[in-house]
C-alpha cells in the first residue's frame, strides 16, 4: 500500500535547487533508505514532508489528504540535530510527547530507557550524543504515525549506540506504516532496508528494492552507493 | 492549549522567577538602606522649618530609581514576550514544537496569551511596588486614592480601559510576531535575519501609524454602533483580530524553518 507519494517536488534556496524534479513512491510496510551524500537533498526532502519547510512547486500525495494537524499527525520527523528540549528532564520530554502525539506509546520509551540505562531524571542536556541519539529513535517511534522520517540517526553516535538504533529501527516494521531514513552511512543500514533511494543534487539517480539491486548489480548497496558517488 | 499552557509554565518559570526575585532582592535593598537616611532627614524637619528642595533632593533620585527599576522589569517582560516566539522558531528544539499537531493559530494564540499574562503581571507589580516604595519612605498613603479614583470612574469607561489596554498589548505583541511570520515566510534563507526583522517591525509599525485611525473609523462605521467609543473599541478587535489571522496563517501555510 502506497504511503506517500511525490511528483515533480521542486525547492529553490536562494541561488541553490535543493530539489529537482523529484518524484519518488513511499510504499508501507517497508523501512526505505534515502541515500546520498550530503547536499543531496535528503534533509530537504524530509522537512518538506514533514510540513517544516515550503515547497516551491510538485505535489505530494498521501493515501488521504493531509493537510496541517493530521499531517502532522501522521509524520512523524526525526532530524539529525537534537531537537529536543536540553532544559527538560527525560521524564518531562516523555510527558511532552504522551501530552501531544496522540497513540504515543509511553511503555515503548520506558522499555527503551531502561535498555539504555538512563535516568527519568536526568536532563536531556547532561546526556551524551550516543545516548541523546538513542533517546530520540525511541520517542520518534513510539509515536503512532504511519510514515516515519528519520534524518541521519546515526551521525555522531558511538557503535555500541548505532547497533541498538539500527535494532529499534529494524523491530518497527509493520504494514500499516513506512519508515524512511536519510544516510550517507550506508554500510549500517545495508542489512535493514527494504527499498533504497539515491539522490543527487536533488534529484533522483536510482531507485529500487534492495535485495533486486544487490543481485542485478552483483554488489552491496554499499558498494553500489561507492558507484552512483564516484564522481562527486 | 492548556497542554501548551503546561509546557509554557515548565520553560518559563525558572526564568521568570529568577527575575523577579532579582527585581525584589534590589527593590528591598535599596528600600531598606534608603529608609534609614530617610528617616534622619525627615525626623528634623516640621511645619517650621519645613525645606522643599532637601525634600526634593531627598527622594526625588530615589522614586526614579524605583521608577527605572519597575521600567527594568517591564521591559524584562516585553523581551520574554518576544522571545517566547523569537527562540521557539530559532533554536534546534523547533523540529519539536513546530511538528505539534495543533494549529498555527492554538500555539500562536498559547504565546499571545502567556506574553500578555506576563507583561500584565510585569506592569502591575512594577505600578504597586513603585507606589509602595513611595508610601514606605514617605509615609503618604497614596494608593488608597488610587483605588478610590479608579472605583468612582463610570464602569463603562473602566471596561473601556481595561479592553483597550488588552487589545493595545495584544496588537503589540503580535506587530512582533507578524515581523517573525513575514521574515520566514519570505526571507527565511537570507542572512542578517535580525536586521531584516527589525526592518519589518519598523514598516509594519509605520504603516500601521500612518493607516490605523482611517481603518478603525472605517470598521468602527461598518460595525454600525450607536456609541462611537464601542464602535472604535469593536474596529480595533477586529483589527488585532486580522493581524492574529494573517500571523497564524503565515505559520500554518508559508513559514518554512531552513
Amino acid at each position: 500500500m502506497i504511503a506517500l507519494e511525490v511528483k515533480n517536488l521542486n525547492k529553490r534556496y536562494m541561488f541553490v535547487k535543493a530539489l529537482n524534479d523529484f518524484s519518488v513512491t513511499f510504499e508501507k510496510g517497508k523501512i526505505i533508505g534515502l541515500l546520498g551524500p550530503n547536499g543531496s537533498g535528503k534533509t530537504t526532502l524530509m522537512r518538506i514532508l514533514s510540513g517544516l519547510l515550503q515547497k516551491t512547486s510538485g505535489e505530494i500525495r498521501f493515501e488521504t489528504k493531509l493537510k496541517g494537524k493530521l499531517l502532522k499527525q501522521t509524520v512523524a520527523y526525526m532530524p539529525t540535530e537534537s531537537h529536543l528540549y536540553p532544559w527538560m528532564k527525560v521524564k518531562q520530554t516523555i510527558n511532552f510527547y504522551e501530552s501531544f502525539f496522540a497513540g504515543f506509546d509511553r511503555s515503548k520509551v520506558l522499555k527503551a530507557i531502561e535498555v539504555l540505562d538512563l535516568s527519568p531524571n536526568a536532563t536531556i542536556k547532561s546526556l551524551s550524543t550516543g545516548q541523546r541519539g538513542r533517546l530520540k529513535v525511541a520517542l520518534t517511534l513510539a509515536r503512532k504515525a504511519e510514515l516515519y522520517l528519520i534524518d541521519e540517526p546515526l551521525n555522531g553516535i558511538d557503535p555500541i549506540s548505532r547497533d541498538m538504533i539500527l535494532e529499534m529501527l529494524a523491530s518497527e516494521v509493520a504494514d500499516d506504516k513506512c519508515i524512511v531514513i536519510s544516510s550517507h552511512l550506508v554500510h549500517e543500514f545495508e542489512k535493514i532496508v527494504d527499498d533504497v533511494i539515491f539522490i543527487r543534487k536533488g534529484r533522483l539517480e536510482l531507485m529500487g528494492d534492495a535485495e533486486t539491486l544487490r543481485n542485478e548489480r552483483q554488489m552491496s548497496i554499499h558498494d553500489l552507493y561507492k558507484e552512483v558517488y564516484k564522481n562527486d | 492549549m492548556i497542554r501548551l499552557f503546561n509546557y509554557e509554565i515548565q520553560r518559563k518559570w525558572k526564568t521568570s522567577l529568577g527575575i523577579l526575585g532579582l527585581y525584589f532582592l534590589i527593590y528591598f535593598g535599596f528600600l531598606l538602606k534608603w529608609n534609614k537616611e530617610i528617616r534622619s532627614v525627615m525626623d528634623n524637619m516640621n511645619m517650621s522649618n519645613f525645606d522643599m528642595d532637601l525634600l526634593i533632593q531627598t527622594f526625588g533620585f530615589k522614586i526614579i530609581f524605583f521608577i527605572i527599576l519597575a521600567s527594568g522589569l517591564f521591559f524584562a517582560s516585553i523581551i520574554g514576550a518576544v522571545n517566547n516566539l523569537r527562540l521557539e522558531a530559532k533554536q534546534s528544539s523547533r523540529d519539536l514544537y513546530f511538528s505539534i499537531p495543533m494549529t498555527a493559530y492554538t500555539k500562536i494564540g498559547s504565546k499571545v496569551i502567556v506574553s500578555l499574562v506576563e507583561v500584565f503581571a510585569a506592569s502591575f507589580i512594577g505600578f504597586v511596588s513603585v507606589i509602595k516604595a513611595f508610601e514606605f519612605l514617605t509615609k503618604f498613603d497614596i494608593m488608597k486614592g488610587i483605588i478610590d479614583s479608579i472605583f468612582a470612574m463610570p464602569t463603562d469607561a473602566l471596561i473601556y480601559m481595561i479592553i483597550g489596554n488588552v487589545l493595545q498589548s495584544t496588537l503589540m505583541i503580535l506587530m512582533v510576531y507578524l515581523s517573525f511570520a513575514i521574515f520566514r515566510s519570505f526571507f527565511s534563507q537570507a542572512k542578517l535575519g535580525w536586521l531584516i526583522t527589525i526592518g519589518i517591525y519598523i514598516g509594519l509599525n509605520y504603516l500601521m501609524i500612518r493607516f490605523l485611525s482611517s481603518i478603525l473609523m472605517t470598521v468602527g462605521d461598518a460595525v454600525k454602533t450607536s456609541l462611537s467609543m464601542w464602535g472604535l473599541l469593536a474596529g480595533f478587535a477586529l483589527f488585532v483580530g486580522a493581524i492574529f489571522f494573517i500571523v497564524g496563517f503565515l505559520f500554518e501555510k508559508r513559514v518554512s524553518f531552513d
